[in-house]
């Protein structure tokens, strides 16, 4: 078990030890820092520090916990004129998985008196589960790779103006099709358009309370507005790209003399024929996310007017923001006084840019980026903001963060009794399968408001407004 | 543990830990414990059969080789695996033969295996023979 020692509020440091190139720095307030002690979380987040070219700090978000390689809530930067890494293992196996938020023109009182509509017609048209089931047409799939959310709006799946409240307008650059597999494209071939199961889903939510009304005004929201999150990604041809690559890394590690505590922090020099090979299928695989997300925020919205018979146009549902928390991207960042190129991995983390940040839209420059939070399926989500001076390359929380393993969470409760509690608390339930509730039930997980607390008072992101279910598709 | 294979606690994946008395024993339990995380002890007369072969550089890569093929013959073809068959075995080479059901004929008891990690990769061989664990993401 690696050594703590409180540096903050809520800052504590993992002093540096053994291979650690810098030490650990963990965004936690007493309770979840103990949480995060319950498993390996501490001891990867000293792993990822041992990493070629690590700068600053291995940084951990309040929502960390253990996952493989890095911790999830990990984020890394490396320098890359300074030999340093990527690692697919600071992205994971799901690419470019992320958040997207629509507004809406309904109230919650629209909502009550359509609910059986409106849950009946999601419930329909979102495909989920494991394997195939897809909105979109699979030929719109090698357009996709390369040019992300706008080949599906191209082909009716969205309005226009999404892509300007997209991360990256929805499209990573540099993605090359042919460094995907064809086990890969066989993979996603058949997904494009479907949430996949586990811990993703399409959620029906309320803006419950505003702490921050400029900035929600500029992002869109208004208190009792209906709105509908999605958390999605890259489905089978991200899974299947992140473990081509890993296997390439094994004999790409020994040539160029790189050992690493975990063969899941596999990596390679960015500036490298693999690394140049391992972002490029990133990049695709990412396209393919954003589009996937696009699809389905495409589908809801004809889910929304079919309800209640009007146009998609009238529904209002305009995209708040669409960001990814499982990627790794070269941004410059400060570095003891000078501007460097980083590969600023962030694995179940969230981007958030603060105002003034050039790749803001040009309506939220003075704003900051839309940080999404989801909670779990009976507790709150969180829209944040970007803030100056953000300690750990501009990152923040991506969500609640597991607090215990699935096998004990279905012990607790069955599905069916998860199902028919978030009932009676007015979350309408719409699962693939009822048996996984108990998975994903709200007790398995950390208190958002807690890591969201965090995140404000460590000056990660702002408070701007909180949302509350009120009806949920799970996978 | 029951079977030859156990699911194992991890925050937010799945471990998994199976054994053998040979190797060949050893990956078919791995394969029904893959199995076991999304569908549990599935039992139905076989629809679907179709044959894997992966190799790898050593026993360790070979494990997650094979996991790993599964789980995408699993995605790709809509398959719940019912019956595995190992039909030639060393640390460096694997040939099977799956049988199973459309996954669309079974409810899920557990979320689908997104992929195979390293972490916490441990393939053995002792007295009583092979036990390896490992951890799934899911």
């Amino acid at each position: 078990m690696s050594e703590l020692r409180r540096a903050g509020d809520v800052l504590w440091e993992v002093p540096r030890r053994g291979e650690m190139r810098v030490p650990g720095r963990i965004y936690a307030s007493q309770d979840l820092i103990v949480q995060a002690t319950h498993d390996r979380a501490v001891d990867q987040v000293g792993n990822v520090a041992e990493l070629p070219g690590v700068v600053t700090a291995s940084f951990a978000m309040p929502d960390i916990h253990w996952g493989y390689g890095f911790p999830i809530g990990g984020v890394a930067a490396t320098d890359v004129a300074a030999g340093g890494v990527v690692s697919p293992g600071g992205v994971g196996f799901d690419i470019c998985c992320g958040v997207r938020l629509l507004a809406s023109a309904f109230d919650r009182t629209d909502f009550d008196h359509r609910r059986e509509p409106i849950m009946g017609e999601l419930d329909r048209r979102i495909p989920r589960g494991l394997g195939r089931g897809a909105i979109a047409d699979i030929r719109l799939v090698d357009a996709v790779l390369e040019q992300g959310a706008s080949a599906v709006i191209g082909a009716g799946h969205g309005w226009p103006e999404d892509l300007d409240r997209c991360e990256e307008r929805g499209r990573s650059a540099g993605a090359d099709p042919d460094a995907l597999s064809v086990r890969a494209q066989e993979r996603g071939r058949g997904q494009l358009g479907s949430l996949g199961a586990g811990n993703h889903f399409l959620e029906v939510q309320v803006v419950d309370e505003l702490f921050d009304d400029d900035s929600a005004r500029a992002f869109g929201l208004r208190e009792g507005m209906v709105v509908v999150m999605i958390h999605c990604g890259s489905r089978g041809l991200g899974h299947q790209t992140c473990t081509d690559q890993l296997k390439l890394m094994g004999p790409a590690m020994s040539r160029h003399g790189i050992r690493v505590p975990d063969r899941q922090l596999a990596c390679v020099p960015v500036s490298s024929p693999e690394g140049d090979h391992y972002l490029a299928a990133m990049a695709a695989s990412a396209n393919f996310a954003w589009a996937n997300r696009q699809v389905l925020a495409a589908e809801a919205r004809r889910a929304f007017a079919a309800a209640f018979g009007c146009s998609e146009r009238d529904t209002g549902m305009r995209l708040v923001y669409d960001v990814a928390h499982n990627l790794a991207k070269l941004e410059d960042h400060e570095v003891d006084g000078t501007m460097r190129q980083l590969c600023v991995h962030r694995k179940g983390a969230t981007r958030a840019f603060g105002p003034g940040h050039p790749a803001l839209p040009t309506d939220l420059a003075n704003v900051g980026q839309p940080v999404l939070v989801p909670g779990s399926m009976g507790t709150a989500s969180w829209v944040l903001r970007g803030v100056a001076g953000n300690p750990a390359f501009a990152s923040a929380a991506h969500g609640a963060g597991r607090l215990m393993s699935r096998t004990k969470a279905k012990k607790i409760e069955s599905g069916h009794r998860v199902r028919s509690e978030l009932e009676d608390a007015g979350v309408s339930v719409r699962p693939g399968s009822t048996k996984l509730l108990s998975e994903e039930a709200p007790y398995a997980y950390k208190d958002v408001d807690a890591v969201v607390d965090v995140c404000h008072r460590a000056g990660l992101a702002a408070r701007v407004a909180r949302l509350v279910p009120v009806g949920v598709v799970k996978g | 543990m029951i079977g030859g294979y156990a699911l194992t606690a991890h925050t937010a994946d799945v471990g998994l830990l199976a054994t053998g008395p040979t190797l060949s024993a050893l990956l078919v339990n791995l394969a029904l414990g893959l199995r076991a995380v999304t569908f549990g002890d599935l039992s139905a007369t076989p629809t679907r059969r179709c044959t894997i072969e992966v190799e790898a550089d050593d026993l360790s890569e070979l494990v997650v080789a094979w996991l790993s093929e599964l789980v995408a013959v699993q995605e790709i073809e809509g398959l719940a695996i019912t019956s595995v068959q190992v039909n030639e075995a060393t640390e460096r080479r694997v040939a099977g033969t799956l049988e199973g059901i459309s996954h669309d004929e079974v409810e899920l008891v557990g979320p689908p295996v997104k992929a195979v990690t390293y972490h916490g990769l441990n393939v053995r061989f002792h007295e009583s023979g092979w036990t390896a664990e490992v951890i799934c993401d899911v």
